[in-house]
């Protein structure tokens, strides 16, 4: 985007007026000052979504430990992409992080749509910020009351039952696919603009099941508005102790979870990377952090950039191989 | 029930909560008056401030702000044709015409009292009926919803006044472009030239704030118009006459109840609700010809529809948990920011929330009528303003609003865009109002009508035999049969006059 380029052009203007030196490159800050000016975390999503709320938790904490503000800027668009593609071609200076979601970070690419940068390449994975369940609900008045039940009535009957997504390509979507090429069952996918409306249809009883986040879902189970099946994480959820997960349902070594890694440009300071990371960590350890991620349905992770980045690299061979066991078309 | 408002009541007079009530309504009109800058932006940027206040106290002035913000959209709209939030796109159509005849005052008199006969209607339904409406939401299947959105788009033909060809070309455009972005039921992208920022579709505030906004401030540049008003406001140039406040009952109804309805559904929202009230305002009219000139009626309806919408959309975001719009999701999250899950147990488990919510939206609305009327005099006075000194700030608030909405320089440059295109379209005589409503209606008709499909694997008989959606169907078909036979019969009419009259006579 050329709006980016100017930035930088900017950026580095700025930066070599105010050193007053011929060669100031744009990423050299001092880092052991750092840092010494407020932080912009980007988020790709809206405000009031879960992964702002996330990134509003952490950067609260963040902001102490650091000793100077983390500011959440949403840059929403093209399921979070616009917010990463902004990060990746921003100064490797530590003061432009980014929040990046399964989609931005593996899914995007991993569909051949092309996501405008390359993370291995554009970004340093600095941490994981947290995982997040989803759940396997129906609509009520469904006969099957357990995931097996359920699952042997859409292979006696394929594609009687219809399940809702909140879109193509989204973990919801592949998670339920991955499920489908485990049980050996066929049901109609019905893809929705995102978890809203998708809510509304499960509740409304117009989709028969529903892939939800489990947040999002924990509210109307407690209503008996939907029928709670399995939790697609390894643990049950600390939302909804009751439902068991789809490994106890007998799919052995099948999790699907959204999760959040912060990003910063290829090329930060190894030592701004240590401060940002130990900053994640303590906030991961904080009592209020913790509290307030359990009733969201989260779960902390404490990560170095090296495990986040091995983490990364893990969920990717994951992802892409349930997109081929599943078939799920490319673009 | 009765205990339950009361309760309500004692919560939202707090010296704190009616601090913030007032605190929300006035930033809400105020920012509703800025073109480009609409609640959404509002809202977003004032939801970390929420953090430190009581979650009650964070509600009643996020959504002073967004009702605020639908009252106050329609000052712009009437007095400079430059629409302050999307839904005051139709109150151009009539607002600005009386104000060019100098009865701006009765304009925004009307506005006033019709955006508060709305939201009164808007909020008895939410108190009366709201879990009820709810629960009837929920029972509209992706099929009613495409036949619903149909219905509208039949209705929106006649909106704009003028050639019906001219309509229906905007109408198509419109739907057109909502086809840019990622389609829903394949994952596909369409219309994006390798955009990033189109994946999403383009940007509505975009797209408003260009073709009314920038194209009404080119063409006041080539100097077509020039300024007319110059005479003194006086408090009897405001007040409306007899005449006025009876044509505007019967809009004022109609609108609450149309905006109402529309607002409780999800995803239908405040922008279909004025263009459906003012189109319907057209269709029963005697004498449509009175439209798009300053009938006050076309003030009347889609004001209180809209004021009603902003009311009702609480509905399915407080009773079921279900936010119905951008703006609502918001909402929810600053509750769930506060540890309190939005779901249907909501009014059970926080009910000082719920009710306290309730009884700050009268005084909210009190507020802004109280607000309101002694500032028509100020608002007008805007009208005296040299145009060379108030079109330098409306387009450079419009390009920090829509910036606003997502941090966008690409969205910017979208508005310039489009304000060529809305200039081109006013001196070729094409209404921008139809491609608005096309470009709302068309991405929601489509992906209900192929999620209908879907799920009725295919069949069109399943679709149709629903008897709510084959109803709505059947209202469309009927309205579309009525337009061409009114339509044939003028023509043979016309045809009959030139027979009476042969050329050459006069």
């Amino acid at each position: 985007m050329p709006s980016f380029h100017w930035n930088k052009i900017r950026r580095s203007l700025a930066a070599s007026v105010i050193g007053g030196l011929a060669v100031v490159s744009a990423g050299a800050t001092i880092a052991e000052d750092y840092p010494t000016q407020p932080i912009t975390l980007v988020v790709g999503f809206p405000p009031g979504g879960s992964t702002d709320v996330v990134a509003r938790i952490l950067a609260g904490h963040m902001s102490n430990t650091l000793g100077q503000p983390v500011l959440v800027e949403n840059r929403p668009g093209a399921g979070g992409t616009v917010g990463i593609s902004h990060v990746a071609s921003s100064d490797p200076d530590g003061y432009t992080l980014g929040v990046s979601g399964v989609g931005a970070s593996i899914l995007i690419d991993a569909l051949g749509r092309d996501s405008g940068y390359d993370i291995d390449n554009d970004l340093d994975v600095i941490g994981v910020m947290g995982t997040l369940g989803l759940v396997i609900a129906g609509r009520n008045g469904l006969e099957a009351q357990t995931l097996p039940e359920l699952m042997e009535f859409a292979k006696a009957n394929p594609e009687a039952l219809t399940y809702g997504s909140s879109g193509v390509g989204t973990p919801g979507h592949l998670a339920m696919e991955y499920l489908k090429s485990l049980a050996g069952v066929d049901m109609l996918h019905i893809p929705y603009k995102g978890n809203t409306p998708l809510l509304n249809d499960v509740v409304g009883g117009h989709v028969d099941i529903a892939m939800l986040t489990t947040p999002g879902a924990a509210e109307h189970v407690r209503a008996e508005n939907i029928q709670p099946f399995a939790v697609s994480s390894p643990d049950r959820s600390s939302l909804m102790p009751d439902v068991p997960t789809v490994i106890e349902g007998g799919f052995e070594g099948y999790t699907a979870t959204l999760w959040n890694l912060l990003v910063a440009p290829k090329g930060t300071p190894a030592d701004v990377q240590a401060k940002l990371s130990d900053a994640l960590n303590e906030a991961m350890k904080d009592v209020r952090v913790v509290g307030e991620f359990a009733t969201k349905g989260l779960a902390p992770t404490i990560s170095s950039p090296e495990q986040a980045t091995q983490f990364l690299h893990d969920e990717r061979s994951k992802w892409i191989g349930v997109i081929e066991t599943a078939g799920v078309p490319k673009k | 029930m009765f205990e339950n408002i009361l309760l309500g009541f004692a919560t939202a007079f707090t010296p704190e909560n009616l601090a913030y009530c007032f605190l929300g309504v006035f930033l809400g009109t105020f920012i509703g008056v800025l073109p480009g800058l609409g609640s959404l932006a509002a809202i977003s940027m004032l939801l970390p401030l929420t953090f430190y206040l009581e979650p009650t106290t964070a509600l009643i002035m996020l959504g002073g702000i967004y009702y605020g913000g639908e009252y106050g959209g329609s000052i712009a709209s009437i007095l400079l044709n430059l629409p302050g939030t999307p839904s005051a796109a139709v109150t151009c159509l009539d607002g600005n015409p009386m104000a060019k005849q100098g009865r701006a005052g009765v304009a925004l008199f009307i506005t006033a009292i019709a955006s508060f006969v709305g939201g009164s209607v808007g909020i008895v339904a939410l108190m009366g009926f709201g879990p009820s409406i709810a629960r009837l939401g929920l029972g509209f299947s992706p099929a009613d919803y495409f036949a619903l959105m149909l219905l509208g788009l039949v209705a929106a033909v006649t909106v704009g006044g003028g050639s019906v060809i001219k309509g229906l070309i905007m109408v198509v455009l419109g739907l057109l472009l909502g086809t840019v972005g990622t389609d829903v039921t394949t994952g596909d992208f369409r219309y994006t030239f390798d955009f990033l920022e189109l994946r999403d579709g383009v940007s509505l505030v975009a797209m408003a704030m260009g073709v009314f906004g920038v194209s009404e401030v080119i063409s006041s540049i080539s100097g077509s118009k020039t300024r007319k008003i110059s005479e003194k406001v006086t408090a009897r140039s405001m007040m409306p006459t007899r005449e006025d406040l009876r044509r505007t009952f019967g809009p004022m109804a109609r609108g609450s109840t149309i905006g109402g309805f529309l607002g409780a559904l999800p995803g239908a929202g405040t922008v279909i609700a004025a263009f459906m009230a003012y189109a319907t305002e057209i269709r029963i009219a005697k004498d449509k010809t009175r439209f798009g000139k300053g009938a006050i009626e076309g003030i009347a309806a889609p004001e209180s529809a809209n004021n009603a919408a902003a009311q009702t959309a609480f509905i399915p975001t407080l009773t079921i948990g279900i936010p119905g719009s951008a703006t609502m999701s918001i909402m929810l999250g600053a509750l769930m920011i506060h540890g309190i899950s939005p779901g249907p147990l909501l009014i059970s488990d926080h009910p000082t929330v719920f009710w306290g919510l309730i009884a700050s939206f009268w005084i909210g609305n009190l507020f802004l009528l109280v607000l309101n009327i002694p500032l028509i005099g100020l608002w007008v006075r805007v009208l005296q303003f040299p145009y060379k000194y108030i079109y330098p700030v409306v387009i450079a608030l419009i390009c920090i609003g829509v910036f606003s909405m997502r941090t966008s320089v690409f969205d910017v440059s979208l508005v310039v865009i489009f304000g060529a295109l809305g200039y081109l379209f006013q001196r070729t005589g094409y209404s921008p109002a139809p491609l608005i409503l096309g470009f709302v209606l068309g991405p929601m008709l489509e992906e209900n009508l192929r999620r209908a499909m879907l799920m009725a694997r295919g069949d069109p008989i399943r679709l149709v035999s629903d008897p709510l959606t084959g109803s709505l169907l059947a209202i469309s078909a009927l309205m579309l049969v009525w337009a061409v036979l009114g339509g044939i019969r003028s023509l043979v009419a016309a045809r009959r006059k030139d027979q009476v009259f042969p050329i050459g006579e006069g």
